[in-house]
């Protein structure tokens, strides 16, 4: 059964509002969701958090029903309603509950007075559902079309909804990898006829082949059908590690019953043209509320003939934080306690999020927070939602020694320091964020960063040095021609020939398998991890194992061509393995590694790329990559990461719909003026770091010192590896060796050359360094992931470590050079504190430091152990 | 007259060996020469790093415009580098490092390019030392310190040659030049071997907000792209937008450094004419240089219209042999879905891949049986850029053959793949094929990208001779084996005469038999009859007898092949020099001369 309509579906579409578009005009909103929620949503959300405790009891102004209009088609379908009422302080409340329905003609259809809002379809016709609450009303028409005519039945979707509806299918459950208890589900019934195989056949799923692995028992009895284990696992009469899913005499055990009675046919084989659910929907896509209050949702399935159908009792929900709201099978959230949530909502091969935050009381006397770009706009907006206040702006001092590390990886010079404090311009942020932008410091410091994204080393690219600073300059000319991202991206992925971005396909001096390849590609430019897909379809996105093998095939004509050190890279033409008829050679193709085929190319999105003679299907992979909104999206969302410590989905590589975005139009946003602006990655650093978001103070408030993820106050980050060791060089004025030697070991060793900063290694991997070693250095075997948390080797390290000591009593340091200049102890205090720290010392500091250096027997050793507690101190090595 | 009395007194002083006989003194090994090279018409010192250095009797070059006048051995006090690889047997390897110290002269005539240096004792002949001969003028390093931006060691002017040494790890040498707007240089850090693998980076001292000292990079050697293979070379071509100072950073790739890593850095203006000459490249061929640099698979061989009276002429030629017609794919108006050209063979094909993905299609007809061998030569930019890949299709669209030979791994799990400059191929069946041109990747392409391929029919003929050794050391009264590989192309079923002319007086050669292991080609060895010749091996074994006196300097013999097919001999053809020693057995207990200076060609 479906229902056609038109307006009404509309507005239960594409995704619904977000926070940004709650401050925006309606009218501006409706542009850019055609068809979105209506108005009173948004508004509800902005009274929800605007308006005070003590305001006067709210007065019902309006009442809507959503959808207004709706066909059902077919017997049996049904529609839910939703009434919401507007009140005088503008808020909006669900009030199905409440609400009072009637029929203008009740010979067509049934109120399920069990589920409030729900219309059964008896007889074709057309009528008029009303809704009244307290006095007032809202109407629906509603039509109804062949109300007798039974659908054919279909496994997919009769059995296959259960399957999805009760959560058997789901990843935790017999859509896991090998599924439970030899009975095996694709995840979300995405792949029907397997399930239905593994139920009416019986045998024992295995991951790597299409056979069963044990015999075959069914799971379901044509000659005594209610003994069907299908049916009495589910309802507990067997052992059911699940637990129960649903009752005797239930709808859905009499669904399954009544069709292992007729047979447990697969039904009727979906034609082309037969109507197929396209996507899904739900109304609201986010949801505000206070705790305690309740809200339902509306899920709409979109056909490929263009019905609609409502499926908002056909879905699971799945609240990611049940803690904060739960939401029932018929789709109703109850708010728990603040907080947001996402909730999953889950039909046989479909999935969509929808959004529920919690809202804590209202503030009085909300302060105004100037807004600097679209960063502060979409963050303020939020933090005002959540009444939660942004920390003041940082200092002069804070803000120099912030901005000098993430733009350029460097402390400010103790000079530099000074005269930043000492400006008077009030535009001297603007000016030193472009100073730094253009200084060869940041095109050393990102392309660090891109070195450690590309994964440049020596045993990463062909075990060769010349290979990897090759592929380094590479990286850094791009950095200091701030060329295009996109094109950046196409480079990479599409690499052939000899080129320097060639060299990463070649660790070990061999093309690495094609799911590698493929596997990195995908994480780095469109932030997606699709290796769990590589075995069986994905447990908890819908990418399916097709998809990957699909996916993978681009890389799969891949070949190196020539000796080891001239390897070319190239793509086989036509994808035809020369050395098919080798003595001795395996089946180089790509293989689907269940159904032993080879696979044809194909994007995520489905679409198939053989190969040609001619053609070169990887580059067009890389076109295709960089023209999706997810390569922008990831781009921004590192980009961020960059710069706040986490992404706006985190990790930044792994986004899913499990793991959304905090800031979800802040995302698009700054997606689009990314892609606007020619994928200029300075120019969005700049929109970044101009920001009064990023430029807020990491002195939190009463709002918001538990707030980690909505940027309200900046949080502290340790520095990376690199950066740290650079730092301590630079405050003790002793440059870091950096030799390819064991300490341990005979032999001269090389050496990088003298003056060379952490962040200038071209080849790190090769460079001893327990101090990078032990603060995170990674070894860029696969995409790195830099562990920042704190260990007690470090603690160690700086207790009785090489660097810190060394370095302490080294000729030429900085502090023998005061030493023997006599510098005063006020003096060596303060420019070890603007060295360290970008700051001056309190008065209070000095005159402590002042009279602890007094009591030391040795003025020297005095002031090496301030050094030291300088270097050592959570404020220098953390950027905060 | 002064190579005559250098020569005797070398003489004189061998015959003072000439007492108890004993095995052959060990060979002198040289390990380095500092600086390795010099200006035409300029005389220099020089120091020669290596062992067993206190005997010489001689200096040899490879050309008579160079000269030398040793001037003493000491021991290598400093001796932190040893050399990384030990020579051949017989060598010195284990013995003390020397410093042997000598003024090398260059002749005004001498050809600028690499040349070649060795030692002569007793023991007979050292292993050759590179020296560069260049026409720009030379410096030396500077011995205060440069290692520093700061302290970088200025270039007054340039075209000049810069003769430099890293002697530790980590050892950078700065430079500092002034370069005007619109100049375009071209920077070599040409490495005499030793173990030094140098780069060049080009900094313009811009500061920074951090550092008034700093540096910004403006350019990062292009090498190793720039010559085939795994170059010690690196090469950085930069044209400067704005007059100024700017700094020249030289280094080791891994910051390696030695006694024996010895540099010159070239700085000279880039040449407008693409074609760059490789700075290594050998000074000069001697006589019959195009048989003595036959080479039957270059890439870079010259493929013309003559091509089949030269592949002939390694054979017994029949009466007449045509030129080959010659087909120019000029403007590529033959994108990847144009129309082949029909050709008839034989066929020489000239073209280029003016854009990416292109291809060139000729479509020609063959006979069931017909043996046809297909060459490619690549005229500008050659392999990893330019990677040329052929492809012979049937009409209906069935690859025949390519020139890609693959073979699996002994794992069986990588495929290995080389392209060939020439494959063979005999088709099974009259029909018509395409021939399809074009550079193995999908992103490359310009008029740089320019070939010539050969399509014709096979020619049995002589390929190339592998002669073991350029030298031999042969002690009187013993004997000494030279091995020879001859390869047989294209189905060369004939014979192959080998004969040594130019032997010193006493000296003879016979052919001899060595055992051979009978290697069978590998399971995974792929359809290498396609790309690789048969070979044969034959050893000439050198003999003297014991009165046999000592060459005073090295004899150039010259080894000869001539091919023999039905009866009939071709002509023969030079395919190698060697130099020939003949040296006493060492004295037992004969001491070491004293340090003397002799001056020698």
């Amino acid at each position: 059964m479906s229902t056609r309509g038109a307006g009404p579906q509309a507005r239960v579409g594409p995704p619904g509002p977000t926070l940004s578009v709650m401050r925006r005009k309606a009218g501006q909103g409706a542009r850019r969701s055609p068809g979105g929620p209506p108005h009173h949503l948004l508004t509800l959300a902005l009274c929800v958090a605007f308006v005070a405790p003590a305001a006067p009891p709210p007065k019902l102004l309006s009442l809507h029903l959503t959808p207004e209009a709706r066909t059902l088609r077919g017997k049996k379908s049904s529609q839910q309603f939703l009434v919401t009422g507007r009140y005088s302080d503008n808020r909006e409340h669900d009030l199905t509950t409440e609400a009072r329905f009637t029929l203008s003609n009740a010979a067509l259809a049934r109120l399920n007075e069990a589920e409030s809002g729900r219309v059964f379809a008896t007889s074709d016709g057309q009528t008029v559902l009303t809704a009244t609450v307290s006095g007032l009303s809202a109407r629906a028409t509603l039509k109804i079309e062949g109300s007798t005519q039974e659908r054919p039945f279909s496994f997919a979707r009769d059995i296959g909804s259960i399957l999805t509806r009760r959560g058997c299918n789901g990843a935790g459950c017999h859509g896991g990898v090998k599924g439970q208890a030899g009975f095996k589900l694709s995840t979300q019934g995405i792949h029907p006829k397997e399930d239905y195989k593994w139920i009416v056949e019986g045998g024992v799923f295995q991951v790597l082949s299409a056979e069963s692995g044990g015999p075959r028992k069914p799971r379901v009895d044509t000659k005594n059908p209610d003994q069907s284990l299908i049916l009495q696992k589910a309802t507990m009469t067997v052992a059911h590690g699940g637990g129960p899913r649903f009752a005797k005499g239930s709808e859905d055990y009499e669904t399954i019953l009544n069709w292992v009675r007729n047979g447990a046919s697969y039904g009727a084989e979906a034609k082309k043209d037969d109507p197929q659910v396209a996507r899904l929907d739900v109304f609201p896509r986010d949801v505000f509320l206070r705790p305690g209050e309740t809200h339902r949702f509306l899920v709409t399935a979109y056909n490929t003939d263009g019905s609609t159908e409502d499926f908002t009792h056909q879905v699971l929900y799945e609240p990611g934080q049940s803690g904060v709201a739960t939401v029932s099978s018929g789709g109703l959230i109850e708010a728990k306690k603040p907080g947001e949530t996402g909730v999953l909502i889950k039909a046989a091969g479909h999935l969509i999020r929808a959004g529920v935050a919690v809202l804590s009381e209202p503030l009085k006397d909300y302060p105004k927070v100037t807004r600097n770009n679209l960063i502060d706009e979409e963050v303020f907006d939020k933090l005002r939602l959540f009444n939660i206040v942004p920390s003041e702006l940082s200092s002069d001092s804070e803000f120099l020694r912030r901005v000098c590390l993430d733009l350029t990886g460097t402390l400010p010079p103790p000079d530099r320091v000074r005269e930043f404090l000492a400006g008077k311009d009030p535009k001297k942020r603007e000016k030193l964020i472009d100073t730094l932008l253009n200084t060869p410091e940041y095109i050393d410091y990102w392309t660090f960063r891109f070195a450690d994204l590309f994964r440049v080393a020596v045993f990463q690219v062909g075990i060769n040095p010349k290979w990897t600073q090759y592929y380094w300059e590479w990286i850094r000319e791009n950095v200091a021609s701030n060329k295009p991202w996109d094109q950046v991206a196409l480079e990479r992925i599409s690499a052939q020939g000899y080129s320097p971005a060639s060299r990463h396909y070649l660790p070990y001096f061999v093309i690495p398998p094609p799911q590698d390849g493929m596997g990195e590609q995908v994480r780095v430019f469109l932030g997606r991890r699709l290796d769990c897909a590589q075995c069986h379809d994905h447990p908890y996105e819908q990418w399916s194992q097709d998809q990957f093998w699909g996916m993978t095939a681009f890389f799969g004509a891949m070949f190196k061509l020539g000796s080891n050190n001239t390897s070319v890279v190239f793509d086989s033409p036509g994808g035809k393995e020369i050395a098919a008829d080798l003595a001795g050679a395996k089946d180089y193709r790509v293989l689907h590694p269940r159904t032993k085929q080879e696979v044809v190319p194909m994007l995520l999105d489905g679409k198939q790329i053989p190969y040609t003679p001619t053609n070169f299907p990887r580059r067009e992979l890389a076109q295709w990559m960089v023209a999706h909104p997810f390569f922008a999206e990831a781009a921004v969302n590192r980009m961020w990461s960059y710069f706040f410590g986490r992404g706006i989905a985190d990790p930044v590589d792994n986004f899913r719909s499990t793991n959304p975005p905090t800031h979800p139009q802040l995302l698009r946003r700054l997606s689009a003026h990314f892609v606007e602006n020619g994928h200029d990655l300075k120019r969005l650093m700049r929109l970044i770091v101009q920001s009064r978001t990023y430029q807020l103070s990491n002195r939190a408030n009463a709002t918001n010192e538990g707030d980690e993820t909505n940027y309200s106050h900046a949080q502290p980050r340790p520095l990376d590896a690199e950066i740290l060791l650079d730092a301590i060089s630079d405050v003790t004025g002793v440059p870091e060796v950096f030799s390819t030697a064991m300490p341990d070991t005979k032999g001269p060793g090389g050496r990088a050359p003298a003056g060379t900063r952490a962040v200038q290694l071209k080849e790190t991997d090769i460079y001893y360094s327990p101090f990078l070693d032990l603060y995170g250095r990674p070894n860029r075997f696969s995409v790195p992931e830099r562990n920042a948390r704190p260990n007690l080797s470090q603690a160690l390290h700086i207790l009785a470590g090489s660097t810190y000591n060394a370095k302490l009593a080294s000729k030429g340091s900085r502090l023998e050079r005061w030493l023997q200049q006599g510098t005063p102890d006020a003096q060596i205090i303060e420019e070890l504190y603007l060295a360290g720290f970008a700051r001056f010392p309190t008065p209070t500091e000095t005159a402590e430091l002042t009279k602890l250096i007094a009591r030391t027997p040795t003025r020297d050793e005095a002031l090496r152990d301030l050094l030291w507690a300088v270097v050592s101190s959570r404020e220098f090595a953390e950027n905060h | 007259m002064l190579i005559r009395r250098a020569l005797l007194a070398a003489a004189v002083v061998a015959s003072l060996w000439l007492g108890v006989r004993a095995a052959a003194p060990p060979a002198p090994e040289l390990v380095s020469l500092f600086p390795f090279g010099g200006q035409q018409g300029a005389e220099f010192k020089a120091t020669i790093r290596g062992r067993a250095l206190d005997r010489v009797t001689a200096v040899w070059f490879d050309c008579e415009h160079l000269s030398a006048t040793i001037s003493g051995v000491e021991t290598d006090k400093s001796s932190g580098g040893t050399p990384k690889k030990a020579t051949k047997k017989k060598s010195s390897s284990g013995g003390p490092l020397q410093l042997l110290s000598l003024a090398v002269k260059v002749a005004p005539g001498a050809q600028a390019g690499v040349h070649y240096l060795r030692l002569l004792i007793p023991g007979g002949l050292s292993n050759p030392l590179p020296i560069r001969v260049h026409a720009e003028p030379a410096m030396m390093e500077s011995d205060a310190r440069h290692d520093t931006p700061q302290n970088s060691q200025p270039i007054p002017a340039y075209p000049v040659v810069v003769n430099g040494k890293l002697t530790g790890g980590g050892e950078t040498d700065y430079y500092v030049l002034e370069a005007h707007q619109g100049e375009k240089l071209r920077f070599d850090a040409l490495s005499s071997g030793g173990g030094l693998d140098p780069y060049l980076t080009l900094y313009e001292p811009t500061g920074s907000w951090f550092r008034p000292d700093r540096l910004t990079e403006l350019a990062f050697n292009d090498e190793p792209v720039p010559y085939p293979g795994y170059s010690l070379h690196a090469t950085l071509t930069y044209e400067f937008t704005k007059t100024g100072r700017y700094v020249l950073l030289l280094g080791g790739f891994l910051g390696e450094g030695g006694a024996d890593h010895i540099y010159q850095l070239s700085i000279r203006r880039a040449s407008t004419d693409k074609a760059e000459t490789d700075p290594m490249a050998a000074a000069h061929l001697p006589a019959s240089a195009d048989q003595l640099a036959w080479s039957e698979r270059s890439w870079k061989r010259e493929l013309q219209p003559d091509r089949l009276k030269v592949l002939w002429s390694r054979a017994v030629p029949p009466a007449a042999i045509p030129d080959i017609p010659v087909l120019k794919i000029d403007d590529d108006p033959y994108g990847a879905s144009s129309a082949p050209v029909p050709v008839t063979l034989p066929v020489l094909i000239e073209g280029s891949m003016e854009n990416p993905a292109d291809i060139d299609r000729v479509k020609f007809r063959v006979k069931g049986g017909d043996r046809i061998a297909v060459e490619v030569q690549t005229l500008q930019k050659t392999i990893p850029q330019f990677n040329p890949y052929l492809r012979i299709v049937s009409a209906d669209g069935d690859e025949a053959f390519t020139n890609v030979h693959s073979r699996v791994n002994t794992c069986g799990d990588t495929i290995l793949k080389q392209i060939e400059p020439k494959t063979t191929y005999s088709f099974p069946r009259d029909g018509e094929f395409i021939l399809e041109i074009r550079d193995i990747t999908h992103l490359y392409g310009d008029k740089s990208f320019a070939y010539r391929v050969l399509l014709r029919p096979q020619v049995p003929h002589m390929g190339e001779v592998h002669v073991a050794s350029d030298q031999v050391n042969l002690v009187a009264g013993e004997v000494t084996k030279l091995s020879i590989d001859t390869d047989q192309e294209e189905g060369f079923d004939g014979q192959i005469a080998l004969t040594v002319e130019g032997l010193p007086e006493g000296v003879r050669t016979v052919m001899g038999t060595e055992l051979v292991p009978q290697v069978p080609a590998p399971f995974n060895a792929g359809k290498i009859e396609r790309f690789k010749p048969e070979s044969q091996k034959a050893t000439f074994l050198f003999l003297s007898d014991s009165a046999t006196p000592a060459t005073r300097a090295p004899v150039e013999a010259r080894v000869m092949a001539q091919p023999t097919v039905g009866g009939k001999l071709g002509k023969p053809i030079l395919v190698k020099k060697i130099l020939l020693t003949v040296v006493q057995p060492a004295a037992e207990g004969s001491e070491n001369p004293a340090t003397k200076t002799t001056e020698a060609r």
